[in-house]
C-alpha cells in the first residue's frame, strides 16, 4: 500500500501538530504585543534585549512547557488520584493567600502567593485542577452523575468549595470554574435541571459577592454607563473603547499605538487585545479570534478522536476553560459585560498564566499522541479508490 | 460487561453532542468582537470620538494674512500677531479673586471679569475682549494668575486709518474679509492655515508627531492696488471740502488712468451723521453700487456717435430753437437752459443743447442708439473688482420708445455707476478704444483690453470740442490754469425715491474731465448729490467742476507731468498754446469733410 504526498500532509497536519502551531502562534503574538504595550524608552535599546527579556523567556518556557505536557501519557493525567491531588494542593494554595507574608494583594484584590522570587495567582491553578478533577470524576461516575446525591452532589461539593474559595478574591475565575465545571457534569451524565436547581443558588451566592463588594458595583454601574463617569469609575472601559476605535482597519501600526502610554490601565494583562486593535486594527482582533477558533475547533477534533469519556471530558474542559476565559476577558476590553480581573489566555502578560495554559493545552495534545485514541487506530493511508 | 460499554459509547456521543454544542455557541461568541470593534470604529458616539482625540494635539501655527498695498507698494491693511488673554474657568477658584487680581495687573475691572465669566464657567476658554498692550503682558508674563493664559492671534491693522476706509473694507472676527477690497480679493489676501497634530501621553507631554500630523501653513499673497494714497487722500479732502462748501448730501469722485484703465482714486463722501470708523469701512463702494443719471455728461458719447454715422457734421446748422423749446417729430417739448438760435451740430455740444441732440437723435435708429449704450459698457457691470459692483439701468430694447431715444440723448432714462462712467469717457482720452478697468494694479498696459468704440478721428474730433467746452462752454469755471482740460458738465434733476418723476429743485451735478489735452493721462469724474441751491449754483461746471480741475493740478504735477499751459500775467490761460494744439486737430480731419 502507498501513500500519496497529499494523504502524508494531511498526516501531518494532526491535531497536535496544528496546537503547537496555534499555541506557538499566540505566544508570539503575545510576546509582541506585551513589549509593545509596555514599551518605554530606555537609553540604549536593542532588538538583542527585546528577544532576551523576560517576557521572551517567559514565552520560551510556555513552549516548552507544552512540549513536556505532550508527551505525558494520558493516563497519569486522567488518573483519580492524580486529580485528587491536584484538588487538594489547589485547597491549600488558595487558603494561603490569606496567610500574611505569603498571601499579596494587587489592586485590591488578595490574588498572588509569594514564594521567594516566585509568584503566582492560586486560582489559576484552582482552574486546571478542578477540569483534571471533574474530567476524571464525570469519567468514572458516569451514568451515575444522572442521581443527584451519590452522583453530582459530591462533585458539585468539591467544586463549590473551590469556586467558593476562588470567589472570595476572584469573581471572574471562579465564574470560569463553575461554568466549565457545570458543562463538563451536563456532558457527563448530570441532569439539567440538577444543575439548574443547584445554580439557582449560586447565581444569588454571585449576585451576593457582587453586591456586597463596592468595587464589584461600581464595575457593574460602570459597565451600564461608562460615560457617566468617564475619568473615574468608567475609565478602563472607556479609555479600552478609545483604544479598540482608534485603530481603524490596519491599526496604527506596531509601537504606534498611544493609548499605552498612560491613557489604558493593564494594558500589558488584561486590555492587551485593546492594544493588539489600537496598533494591528481589526486585522489584528480577527487574528486574535482566528487563533482562538482554530484552537477550539482543532481541540474539538481531539475530542472526536477520543474513546473513553474520562479523556474527552479532560480535553472538552481544557478546551472550554480557554476560549470562555477568553471569550469573558474579550468581552470585558471590547465593553460588553462589567469589568473582571481575567487575562486573554496565552496572550496576556503572565509567567505562570502562560506556562499553565501552555501545559494544559499540551496535555490536550497529548491526548492525541495516545495510540489508544479510538481514530489513532485508523489506517494512516487513504484507502486507494479501485481502478 | 456489554451493557458498560453500551453505557460508555452512549456518554462519549453525549459529551460530544454537549462539547460540539458548547464550542458552537462560543464560535458564535468569538464572533461577535470583531464585530463589535469594528462598529465601534465605524460610528463611535461622540464622547468616544472626543476620548480618541484627547491622545493627541491639534494646533494651527499662525500664518499671515497677505498686506494690501496701493500702486506705489504703502501699506493699506497689513497683518501682526497680537497677544490676547484667555481664562480657563475651571482652574479658577473664586471669580471674585481673579477679578481683583486682573484689575490689579491689567486694569481690567472686576465687574468686567464677572460679566465675561456669567454662564460661561463650565467652558475651557474664556477670551478676555481685547488685545493687551506690550505692558499688560509684561505684567501677566510677570507674575502669572492662575487660570489666565496668554495666547498669540493674528490682528489686521490698517496703517492709513480712514484713508480709503470704504474701498479697503475691513476683515471680521476670523480674519475674513467682511468688506471692501478685502472681502473681495479673500482668495489672493487669505492664509492657509496649517495643522501640527501631536500624540501626547496622559500626562500631555509630546510624543511624537504622526506621518501625516504636519501641514505647514501658507501665508496670503500681498494684493497692490491701482489706488494711489497721495491721490486718494487729497481726493478725499477736496471732495469733503467741496461737500461742506456745498452744503450736497454726498459726493463721489473717481480717477482713472486711460492708458491702462487702472483706478488711481476712488473718493466718496456721505453726510448723513458722523460714522464710527468701523462703520466707515463697512461702507458700500457706491461708485460701483449706486447708479445715477449722467445728464449731460452723458451728450459726448452720443454727439461722437452720430457724427461717426455722418448723421450731422460739427459745422452743420441745426434748427436748434431761439426760445420756448424745440418740439420733436412725436411732440415732445424739449427745452434747453438757454437759447441760441440755429446752432451748429459742435456748438450743440459746447453749449450743452437738449434741443439739438433731440433733433440729431432723432435721426439715428434706436437700435444704433442701444448699440452705443451697449459698446460703452452700460447696463453691464465693469469687472474692476470693487465689491458689490451693479449693472446700472438701462431701458430694455422692448420699452424702448422715441421718448428713450431723445431722453437717452440727453443722459436721461439711463443710469450708469460712476466707474462705467469714467471708463466710457476713457474712449476719449485714447484713440477711441475703451479699456478694460481694474482695482488691481496695472503700472503698465499688460493686460488691459481694449474695446474699439469710435473712429480715432472722431475720438480726436470729440475731445477738441470738449476743450471748448472748457473756454466757450458750459466748463469755463472748471477750466485749469496750467493743464488743457477736455470735459463736459451734466446737471440731472433727482429722481424721486419713491418714485413718480423728478425733483423740480434738487440735483446731481457732475463733470468729467481728461487732461493734458493731447496725452491724456488722466480721467477724472466728480458727482455731487444734492448741492443746496442757495449756496450758489447747482450746475455741474460749478460745483463738481472745480473739484476735478483742483484734483488734475494736484495729480499731474504728482504724476510728473509737466503743465502744458503757461499761466499769463492776468493768470489766464495761454491761448497760443491751446491754438496749438487745436491747430494739429483741425475741423478738416473730421470724416465726412
Amino acid at each position: 500500500m502507498t501513500t500519496r504526498p497529499a494523504d502524508r500532509y494531511l498526516q501531518c497536519m494532526r491535531p497536535r501538530a496544528l496546537l503547537l502551531v496555534i499555541v506557538t502562534a499566540m505566544l508570539a503574538l503575545g510576546i509582541v504585543a506585551v513589549q509593545s504595550a509596555g514599551m518605554v524608552v530606555p537609553r540604549s535599546a536593542s532588538f538583542s534585549e527585546l528577544l532576551t527579556s523576560r517576557t521572551t523567556q517567559l514565552g520560551l518556557a510556555a513552549v516548552i512547557a507544552f512540549l513536556i505536557a505532550r508527551r505525558i501519557p494520558p493516563r497519569w493525567t486522567t488518573n483519580q488520584w492524580v486529580a485528587r491531588g491536584a484538588m487538594v494542593i489547589a485547597g491549600i494554595l488558595l487558603l494561603l493567600v490569606f496567610v500574611p507574608g505569603i498571601g499579596r494583594e494587587v489592586n485590591g484584590a488578595r490574588r498572588w502567593i509569594e514564594i521567594g522570587p516566585l509568584g503566582f495567582q492560586p486560582s489559576e491553578v484552582a482552574k486546571w485542577a478542578a477540569v483534571l478533577w471533574v474530567a476524571a470524576w464525570g469519567g468514572q461516575r458516569g451514568a451515575k452523575l444522572g442521581t443527584f446525591w451519590k452522583g453530582l452532589a459530591p462533585a458539585l461539593l468539591i467544586v463549590g468549595i473551590a469556586s467558593g474559595l476562588v470567589l472570595l478574591e476572584d469573581l471572574g475565575t471562579a465564574l470560569l470554574i463553575g461554568a466549565v465545571a457545570a458543562i463538563l457534569l451536563l456532558a457527563a451524565g448530570a441532569r439539567l435541571w440538577h444543575l439548574i436547581l443547584i445554580g439557582l443558588p449560586a447565581l444569588g451566592v454571585v449576585t451576593a459577592a457582587i453586591i456586597s463588594t463596592p468595587y464589584r458595583l461600581t464595575r457593574l454601574r460602570a459597565f451600564l454607563d461608562p460615560w457617566a463617569d468617564p475619568s473615574g469609575d468608567g475609565y478602563h472601559v472607556v479609555q479600552s473603547m478609545t483604544a479598540l476605535a482608534g485603530g481603524g482597519i490596519g491599526g496604527r501600526g506596531l509601537g504606534n499605538g498611544v493609548q499605552k502610554f498612560g491613557y489604558l490601565p493593564e494594558d500589558t494583562t488584561d486590555f492587551i487585545f485593546s492594544v493588539i486593535c489600537e496598533e494591528f486594527g481589526v486585522l489584528g482582533g480577527i487574528v486574535v479570534v482566528s487563533l482562538l477558533l482554530a484552537l477550539a475547533w482543532t481541540g474539538w477534533a481531539i475530542i472526536q478522536r477520543q474513546s473513553a469519556p474520562h479523556r474527552q471530558l479532560l480535553a472538552m474542559g481544557i478546551i472550554l476553560t480557554v476560549t470562555l476565559q477568553a471569550i469573558m476577558n474579550l468581552m470585558v476590553v471590547t465593553a460588553m459585560a462589567p469589568t473582571k480581573g481575567i487575562a486573554l489566555p496565552l496572550i496576556s502578560s503572565g509567567g505562570t498564566g502562560w506556562i499553565m495554559t501552555a501545559f494544559m493545552i499540551g496535555l490536550l495534545a497529548s491526548l492525541d499522541n495516545d495510540r489508544n485514541s479510538s481514530l489513532d487506530c485508523a489506517p494512516r493511508t487513504m484507502p486507494q479508490a479501485a481502478t | 460487561m456489554k451493557n458498560g460499554a453500551q453505557t460508555q459509547v452512549r456518554q462519549c456521543q453525549r459529551i460530544r453532542g454537549w462539547g460540539f454544542l458548547c464550542l458552537l455557541f462560543c464560535s458564535a461568541l468569538l464572533l461577535t468582537i470583531p464585530i463589535r470593534v469594528i462598529w465601534l470604529q465605524q460610528s463611535p458616539s461622540e464622547p468616544l470620538q472626543a476620548s480618541i482625540q484627547r491622545s493627541s494635539s491639534r494646533s494651527t501655527p499662525l500664518v499671515r494674512r497677505g498686506d494690501v498695498l496701493d500702486c506705489r507698494g504703502r501699506v493699506l491693511a497689513t497683518s501682526s500677531v497680537g497677544r490676547r488673554a484667555f481664562i480657563d474657568p475651571s482652574l479658577v477658584d473664586d471669580p471674585l479673586i481673579l477679578g481683583a487680581e486682573l484689575h490689579q495687573a491689567i486694569g481690567l475691572s472686576g465687574a468686567q471679569v464677572q460679566r465675561l465669566l456669567a454662564g460661561r464657567l463650565h467652558r475651557r476658554y474664556v477670551a478676555l475682549p481685547n488685545l493687551l498692550e506690550p505692558w499688560q503682558v509684561q505684567r501677566l508674563e510677570g507674575q502669572p494668575i492662575a487660570g489666565v493664559f496668554l495666547e498669540a492671534v493674528p490682528v489686521r491693522r490698517y496703517p492709513q486709518h480712514l484713508d480709503a476706509a470704504s474701498l479697503v473694507g475691513m476683515v471680521g472676527q476670523e480674519h475674513k474679509g467682511l468688506a471692501g477690497i478685502e472681502y473681495v480679493l479673500e482668495r489672493d489676501l487669505q492664509a492657509h492655515n496649517g495643522r501640527l497634530e501631536t500624540y501626547r501621553d496622559a500626562a500631555r507631554r509630546p510624543m511624537w508627531v504622526p506621518p501625516s500630523g504636519f501641514e505647514p501653513g501658507m501665508d496670503g499673497r500681498d494684493v497692490r492696488l491701482s489706488i494711489d494714497l497721495v491721490v486718494q487722500r487729497y481726493a478725499e479732502s477736496r471732495l469733503t471740502q467741496a461737500i461742506k462748501e456745498l452744503g450736497a448730501a454726498g459726493g463721489r469722485l473717481i480717477v482713472i488712468n486711460p492708458e491702462t484703465g487702472a483706478i488711481v482714486t476712488v473718493a466718496e463722501v456721505q453726510t448723513h451723521g458722523p460714522d464710527a470708523p468701523t462703520q466707515q469701512r463697512l461702507h458700500r463702494v457706491r461708485s460701483v453700487s449706486d447708479p445715477y443719471e449722467p445728464g449731460s455728461t452723458f451728450k459726448p458719447f452720443v454727439w461722437a456717435a452720430a457724427t461717426s454715422a455722418g448723421l450731422a457734421r460739427s459745422d452743420e446748422v441745426l434748427s436748434t430753437p431761439r426760445a420756448v423749446g424745440h418740439r420733436t417729430s412725436f411732440g415732445r417739448l424739449i427745452r434747453d437752459a438757454h437759447y441760441y438760435g440755429p446752432s451748429t451740430w459742435r456748438k450743440v455740444l459746447v453749449k450743452s443743447l437738449n434741443s439739438g441732440m433731440a433733433i440729431v437723435a432723432e435721426r439715428m435708429s434706436h437700435q444704433s442708439m442701444q448699440h452705443l449704450v451697449d459698446q460703452l459698457g452700460f447696463g453691464k457691470i465693469s469687472g474692476c473688482g470693487l465689491p458689490g459692483e451693479t449693472a446700472g439701468l438701462v431701458t430694455s430694447v422692448q420699452d424702448w420708445s422715441n421718448y428713450t431715444q431723445t431722453s437717452v440723448a440727453m443722459g436721461h432714462e439711463i443710469a450708469v455707476t460712476p466707474v462705467q462712467m469714467a471708463r466710457a469717457f476713457c474712449a476719449f482720452a485714447r484713440d477711441g478704444s475703451m479699456p478694460s478697468v481694474t482695482i488691481r494694479d496695472r503700472t503698465h498696459d499688460e493686460g488691459v483690453v481694449t474695446t474699439r468704440i469710435f473712429d480715432p478721428a472722431v475720438a480726436q474730433l470729440t475731445r477738441d470740442i470738449m476743450h471748448d467746452v472748457m473756454n466757450e462752454g458750459t466748463g469755463r469755471r472748471a477750466r485749469s490754469t496750467h493743464y488743457s482740460m477736455f470735459g463736459k458738465t451734466g446737471t440731472a434733476q433727482m429722481p424721486k425715491k419713491e418714485g413718480g418723476g423728478y425733483h423740480q429743485d434738487r440735483y446731481i451735478s457732475s463733470f468729467i474731465a481728461g487732461a493734458p489735452l493731447q496725452e491724456p493721462k488722466l480721467v477724472v469724474l466728480c458727482v455731487i448729490e444734492d448741492p443746496d441751491k442757495s449756496k450758489g449754483s447747482h450746475y455741474g461746471g460749478s460745483t463738481a467742476g472745480p473739484v476735478v480741475r483742483d484734483l488734475i493740478d494736484f495729480t499731474l504735477p504728482y504724476l510728473g507731468v509737466a503743465p502744458d499751459l503757461e499761466p499769463t500775467s492776468k493768470g489766464t490761460t495761454n491761448v497760443a498754446s491751446v491754438g496749438r494744439a487745436r491747430g494739429a486737430n483741425s475741423p478738416s480731419r473730421e470724416p465726412g469733410h
